[in-house]
């Protein structure tokens, strides 16, 4: 299966706290397409610790389903080569969300494209709107 | 593997030709993937409106179809600066 698109912590915080509708609609076409929607390990555990326990539970819920329509994607040991670079100059949870956005050529969806540009293409990037 | 169950289903003539001609002559596997989706498509659905996105915050098939065109469009793009076309 192909991920269609990857969140980044802004697109989880957002969803989590139901302020992201804009993301529902992203897994919503997404999932129509065929494929799935990936959060990077290192976005989720970032976005846990800014979470209250019911919001970590719309996200726990949203992966735990049955066929789920968002995955966790893992860190390898292969990528860490990859991402490490990236870490000291944006932290681990952009450092992932960057190296799988070019490593699957998958745009990240956000509601801080700024974060990425110079980083990924400009058509890599889905702004977000609340 | 799910199991199997034998059924038979009347369709328009026009749609009993499109999901021939769509499916390469494995109709019934063709329509168990139009209703898987919309099985999936529903879960999620539900799922979101027991979040809380519900009334103006709720989830629609217009946004998606929106969002769709945003992120399709996207996609062609990167896909024609990788081709050069």
């Amino acid at each position: 299966v192909k991920v269609g698109v990857v969140l980044d912590v802004t697109a989880v915080l957002a969803y989590a706290r139901l302020e992201g509708l804009a993301v529902g609609e992203l897994i919503g076409v997404v999932q129509d397409d065929g494929d799935i929607t990936g959060i990077p390990v290192l976005v989720l555990v970032d976005a846990w610790t800014q979470l209250e326990p019911s919001e970590q539970g719309h996200i726990r819920r949203l992966i735990g389903q049955v066929d789920p329509p968002v995955e966790i994607l893992p860190l390898t040991a292969d990528f860490v080569d990859v991402v490490a670079p990236l870490v000291a100059t944006h932290g681990h949870a952009v450092a992932q969300t960057i190296a799988a956005s070019r490593a699957l050529d998958a745009a990240v969806a956000t509601f801080a494209s700024e974060t990425y540009e110079g980083d990924l293409d400009e058509d890599a990037i889905l702004p977000l709107e609340e | 593997m799910s199991s199997t169950e034998r059924t038979s289903v009347s369709l328009p003539v026009d749609l009993a030709e499109w999901a021939r001609e769509r499916s390469g002559g494995n109709v019934s596997g063709y329509i168990a993937g139009l209703i898987a989706r919309d099985k999936r498509r529903a879960a999620f659905m539900q799922l979101s409106a027991d979040a809380g996105y519900v009334g103006e915050n709720a989830i629609t098939e217009a946004g998606i179809a929106r969002m769709g065109e945003r992120l399709h469009a996207l996609n062609a793009r990167r896909a024609g600066k990788r081709t050069g076309t």
